[in-house]
């Protein structure tokens, strides 16, 4: 009985938001990203929000503040990221396009981002660390209306 | 002011007994005794505004007087609703001479509606009961009025967007087009949903009401107030910023011996509905400026400065409803148009097909170092205003405070150096 308690519990479980994963098209709720990690597809690099304004993310001007870390979790060297948002079920991203980070004491400023309306938006990072390591990462949000 | 804060504090009694009378639930300025961030945006809006716009009024009185009357309450009806529907006006020919509470789209007059009514004028029916209709479902009691939730009211609701059409009717139509007027919960966007911005906040300052998501009323659009008006900047500011993503450019350039071939894509990203929309004076173009080696100017088309109307430029692009006459002239009353010719961007379509409209041209004779692009779009046409400062309708000072917007994130620029190449 405790083994089907276990599968019950695994089949009903939420399904974990970080590691890059796509937030499920379902998802409608809205969540802090300070503190995320989020790993690269190549497992090279790795995506930490380490603050945002505002927070949870919310419709209208965005900006975040992140570190690019290696697969261990290390401060990566010479962090740079390009992010561009979209919203898949509108077909459109926003303007400008893509958002560089931009490096401030101890982390990449990036925005202000106009996403400027609710629902959800796919975020996708490309993430590199000095000329030769870079990788790819998307994730999902959802802004509250 | 005591017996608005006696009810803040006293959140027991239903409608029945509510400490406000119908004639002080009519006043704004009531409301902001307990919901004081909703009042101050609101008090900036055009929605407060409707009524007292210079450019509006000196529209209906010509409007009233070159009909001989017929125009009636066809203005009113949405400029002026508070006024029509408490029997203080009926054409608003009157409107100068009645107080503050009576102009605009007041508060009684939304959260009032209890119904559509298609055709009437209002187009909507308003009901004096001594409720407040709004968004929240679980409303906190409050003896100042009685509250009561409505889907007309809820921004999450495609009826929602029925409300905000029954004046802003042209753009209800584009929307039910569009991907965004799509009656599903991964699509639909409501008028509210892009122009009521959601934050965490509170609805009043009723002692113990939760925390809950509210939204602005400032209904930032296209339109600024002239002259003094009440959170000018911050209106000033969120239309800046409703605009600023609203029009997708790219720019394909092409340096050809002595020519320059350009090729321009424009595409609608943000709107709901078309671009332009709602008013039939506003005009939205772009600017396309080349610079030669000296920096001087080589080409322009839409460089118009802000004192000047669009002019007869051949190559200009521009967007927004030509009105003629029986004869085929271009007049700018609307109660003078028999046709209305429109130009525009429209909204991404219910099956995602291609809105995007592109533009090639050769520019003989251009040898550009330098090339620029940008959306601008003005509110009111200049040739509308001056046409009504012509009539002795418009005080002039009101037709040069006209603003031009230029949408920040449709700029471009080419230089020389980028060969040949398509920006973004």
């Amino acid at each position: 009985m405790p083994s089907l308690m276990w599968m019950i519990w695994l089949a009903c479980a939420p399904a974990p938001r970080e590691t890059g994963q796509e937030t499920g098209p379902s998802e409608r709720e809205a969540y802090s990203i300070k503190g995320m990690v989020w790993n690269g597809e190549g497992g090279a690099l790795q995506l930490r929000a380490e603050s945002a304004t505002p927070d949870p993310p919310n419709e209208g001007l965005n900006t975040w503040w992140v570190r690019v870390l290696d697969a261990d979790g290390a401060e990566a060297p010479e962090p740079g990221i390009a992010l561009t948002p979209s919203m898949p079920t509108h077909n459109h991203g926003t303007l400008p396009p893509t958002f560089t980070g931009v490096p401030t004491e101890d982390s990449l400023e990036i925005g202000p981002m106009n996403l400027m309306m609710p629902g959800r938006w796919e975020i996708s990072a490309e993430i590199t660390s000095g000329q030769e390591t870079v990788d790819h990462l998307v994730f999902a949000l959802w802004l509250e209306g | 002011m005591l017996a608005l804060l006696g009810g803040c504090k006293a959140p027991k009694d239903t409608a029945a007994n509510s400490t406000l009378s119908a004639e002080e639930l009519r006043d704004p300025s009531t409301c902001a005794g307990c919901h004081p961030d909703h009042y101050r945006e609101w008090s900036g809006s055009m929605h407060a505004y409707s009524s007292v716009d210079p450019v509006f009024r000196a529209m209906n009185q010509r409007g009233l007087r070159e009909t001989g009357g017929d125009l009636g309450a066809g203005c009113v009806s949405c400029h002026a609703p508070a006024a029509l529907l408490f029997g203080l006006t009926e054409n608003g020919d009157n409107l100068a001479e009645l107080p503050g509470p009576a102009q605009g789209v007041t508060c009684a007059v939304c959260h009032g509606v209890v119904a559509m009514a298609n055709g009437a004028a209002p187009p909507i029916e308003v009901s004096e009961d001594g409720v407040m209709r709004g968004p929240i479902a679980d409303p906190i009691p409050t003896s100042a009025h009685g509250n009561q939730y409505s889907e007309l009211h809820d921004r999450k609701r495609y009826a929602s967007s029925n409300l905000c059409g029954g004046c802003h009717d042209r753009s209800l139509r584009e929307w039910h087009g569009s991907v965004f007027g799509y009656d599903d919960p991964e699509q639909m966007l409501t008028c509210g949903a892009c122009h009521m911005d959601g934050r965490d906040g509170v609805a009043s300052s009723v002692a113990g009401v939760p925390v809950r998501r509210v939204h602005s009323h400032m209904n930032a659009g296209v339109d600024l107030a002239y002259g003094d008006f009440p959170d000018k900047e911050a209106q000033a500011a969120a239309v800046a910023q409703e605009l600023a993503s609203a029009v997708l450019t790219q720019m394909c350039v092409v340096p050809e011996g002595p020519n320059t071939f350009l090729s321009i894509t424009l595409e609608n990203i943000a709107a709901g509905h078309n671009w332009p929309s709602c008013s039939r004076d506003r005009r939205s173009w772009v600017e396309i400026v080349a610079y030669g080696k000296h920096d001087n100017l080589v080409y322009e088309s839409g460089l118009v400065a802000n004192d000047e109307p669009l002019g007869n430029d051949p190559d200009l692009w521009v967007f927004g409803d030509t009105l003629r006459d029986a004869s085929g002239e271009q007049v700018h009353m609307y109660w003078d148009a028999v046709e209305v010719e429109s130009t525009f961007l429209p909204p991404m379509g219910l099956g995602f097909e291609s809105v995007h409209v592109n533009q090639s041209r050769l520019l003989q004779g251009v040898q550009a170092e330098r090339l620029t692009l940008s959306v601008k779009v003005r509110p009111t046409d200049r040739a509308t205003l001056d046409d009504l400062v012509e009539s002795g309708d418009l005080d002039p000072a009101i037709r040069d405070a006209s603003p031009t917007h230029t949408l920040e994130n449709s700029v471009l620029e080419w230089r020389s150096e980028m060969g040949a190449t398509c920006l973004p």
